[in-house]
């Protein structure tokens, strides 16, 4: 018993990693605590870097399976007013939902179908550009009149309840807010599927950690909270808004 | 270097520090949870646009107005229409999970099928419609060569008057065959009921919102009879704590159905002895003079004794259920109480707007016509015919008729053979169809 109380004593002058030797030494009864030794360290570290390269490296390699879209198309072009003359409006907004509209009850149509498309490219015989993706398109789609299947980056589970009319029309947010630059873009992203839950990588985000810079990197709960609580609509958090 | 155990703890340690300082089992638990949630056999309709589709659903002969929503070109709900005449948006359980007879096809043919084994083998192959069609076409062009169109019979299941059945119907009348057969059904007695005391072939309509008293002939309420969505509805009306008079349901059925479990009186009489009930009832309410004289006197023919104009005497209905239906005979028939059956006597009369219903169950099943002409005399002796809250009589639906068939010698001589089951012959006059019984 005398021993043990002074070695305890001892312990606590010479710092943690002797405590953590403490621990795993069974010397009972001994004064003296030898540091870690060279061996023991190598092996710590031998279980350490692999398992952090595991979850930093190989983890998201593994849960996201890349997946193609069936052609690119290229935003940064048909939001050109220049260039399109079916792309109308003011603000960027606008010109968003010349073809990501509203339906007439106000539910939003998300990605357009290809009778959208056939508003403008209706000739499958004659091009309005020279780009072998519209090329691709007449022949592929327009030809045969089958609808494209995208990949949709920014679906939502089933149990969230979101309505864009509530978010765009009454509360005045532009797209991109949680789209980002995607109206920019002349290339589609990678879309990437996340193999356990089957939801695209943009709604945790193409950050591992979670780390998020701007409003756009991410799309969980958490994302939806902070602005409400940032636009001073706290009410909005409540579990029923979202999931009906 | 001595390898020991104290090199495995710090390898597992150094190995279990590393992962929790990664995402690795926080982002885990994170899609685990939403994996739990996206299980691939549990049914998600795609997103897509909503539609409503305005239908009549076909699934019993009620016919109820049914709206169906769409997501795209996919069917995910069947509700009741609210701008129908049958159903103000009531639907029944059946016509609710329409979807599922939709969507389940292993419980339904989706195409023609042709019988392999020895009949009643229930050996089957899928055919396609073509084939299907030639087949048939051929056996029929057969028969009519041979001069005997008229072998051919039609057993059509399609509600009464509908657009399938009449167009059944000119089939067989264009190839040559007079026996084009229905399975009769409570319906086909309601309209010989209406024919033999009321002079027209209409089906029986009741108006059920408006009663506040139903004396049910094992008619199955809540089960399917009439259009389910309507019945139902009117069901949920009578029992609406709001409303000014409850109304009050008295279920007369042998079997505890569900009706009569959630009736406000349930009577069991013995099997096939309802038609005795009914007279009995008649016999209270005429010895008692509860019965609406002013009616009886100015719309009915027979209540009193009365001759023909050969000079011959007929027994009256009065005569008669005061005659042979007492209560106490009655009792003896059915089963019931005497007292029973004057108190509800009683209770019927004393109603406001009563209504004797018949026309067993779902319906589907023809019944005595006796029997309905003894329950429909019930609805005379209270006056309650073309009343708010009555019976009303109704006439077959006023559609145009459809332009005659030509038909060809063959099928001219066909038509004038005989009805394989005889109906509409000196045997079954009134009857337009029957499965059975065929007497040679």
């Amino acid at each position: 018993m005398k021993n043990q109380a002074s070695s305890s004593q001892k312990t606590s002058k010479v710092g943690l990693i002797s405590l953590f030797n403490r621990f795993i030494s069974f010397e009972k009864g001994s004064t003296f605590l030898p540091p870690f030794s060279f061996g023991v360290w190598i092996f710590f570290l031998a279980g350490l870097i692999p398992s952090l390269i595991v979850g930093w490296i190989i983890y998201p390699m593994v849960l996201y399976s890349k997946q193609p879209q069936p052609m690119n198309f290229n935003h940064a072009l048909h939001l050109n007013p220049e260039i399109v003359d079916g792309i109308e409006g003011d603000t960027e907004t606008e010109r968003c939902l010349s073809c990501h509209a509203f339906r007439e009850d106000g539910t939003f149509a998300g990605i357009p179908k290809l009778d959208k498309c056939l508003e403008c490219h209706d000739d499958p015989e004659s091009p309005l550009g020279e780009t072998p993706e519209e090329q691709e398109f007449l022949t592929k789609y327009v030809a045969e009149e089958r609808e494209i299947p995208w990949l949709s980056y920014y679906r939502q589970p089933d149990c969230v309840y979101f309505s864009h009319i509530a978010h765009v029309k009454m509360g005045d947010q532009d797209c991109e807010t949680c789209h980002g630059d995607h109206g920019k873009t002349e290339k589609l992203p990678a879309y990437k599927v996340n193999r356990m839950t089957g939801y695209s990588i943009n709604i945790w985000g193409r950050n591992i950690a979670g780390y998020k810079t701007n409003t756009w990197d991410r799309m969980k709960m958490d994302d939806c909270a902070e602005c409400h609580t940032e636009n001073d609509l706290e009410e909005n958090n409540a579990c029923f808004v979202c999931h009906k | 270097m001595e390898i020991n155990r104290r090199h495995f703890i710090a390898l597992i340690v150094g190995g279990a520090a590393g992962i929790n300082a990664t995402p690795l089992p926080w982002k885990s638990t994170d899609d685990i949870a939403i994996w739990t949630q996206n299980w691939p056999w549990v049914p998600v309709p795609p997103t897509g646009e909503f539609s409503h589709v305005k239908s009549i659903c076909t699934l019993c002969p009620g016919g109820c107005g049914i709206e169906v929503r769409k997501v795209d070109d996919r069917a995910v709900k069947i509700e009741g229409r609210t701008d129908y005449p049958v159903n103000p948006g009531g639907i029944c359980p059946l016509g609710m999970g329409g979807l599922q007879l939709l969507y389940n096809e292993s419980i339904r043919f989706t195409g023609p099928m042709k019988r392999v084994g020895p009949r009643g083998s229930g050996k089957f192959i899928a055919i396609t419609w073509d084939e299907a069609l030639s087949t048939i076409a051929y056996r029929i062009s057969d028969l009519r060569k041979q001069g005997r169109p008229e072998a051919l019979a039609a057993i059509d299941g399609n509600p009464t008057m509908s657009t399938m059945a009449s167009m059944i119907e000119r089939l067989l009348k264009a190839v040559g065959s007079p026996n084009y057969v229905r399975i009769p059904s409570a319906e086909d007695t309601c309209r010989m009921t209406n024919l033999v005391m009321q002079g027209t072939e209409g089906p029986m309509a009741y108006d059920l919102e408006n009663a506040d008293y139903i004396l049910s002939f094992g008619s199955g309420l809540l089960e399917g009879w009439g259009a389910p969505g309507r019945v139902m509805n009117a069901w949920g009306l009578w029992h609406e704590h709001t409303a000014k008079r409850k109304a009050r349901v008295v279920q007369i059925e042998s079997r505890a159905s569900n009706t009569a479990s959630k009736a406000d009186q349930w009577l069991a009489p013995k099997p096939g002895t309802e038609a005795a009930l009914a007279l009995g009832l008649a016999h209270v309410i005429i010895k008692d003079h509860l019965y609406n004289a002013d009616f009886v006197d100015a719309y009915s023919f027979g209540f009193n004794n009365w001759a023909s104009s050969d000079g011959k005497k007929h027994m009256g209905y009065k005569t008669m259920v005061l005659n042979s239906y007492s209560p106490d005979q009655v009792a003896e028939i059915t089963g019931l109480i005497p007292k029973d059956i004057v108190a509800l006597a009683r209770d019927f009369a004393g109603a406001k707007t009563p209504i004797a219903t018949c026309g067993k169950g779902k319906g589907y099943l023809n019944g005595s016509l006796y029997e309905f002409m003894a329950v429909q005399s019930l609805n005379a002796l209270v006056g309650n015919i073309n009343m708010p809250g009555g019976v009303l009589v109704s006439d077959p639906p006023p559609l145009s008729p459809l332009p005659q068939t030509q038909n060809d010698t063959i099928a001219s001589e066909g038509l004038k053979k005989h009805r394989l089951d005889h109906a509409g012959s000196g045997r079954y006059p009134f009857s337009k169809s029957q499965c059975i019984p065929f007497y040679s």
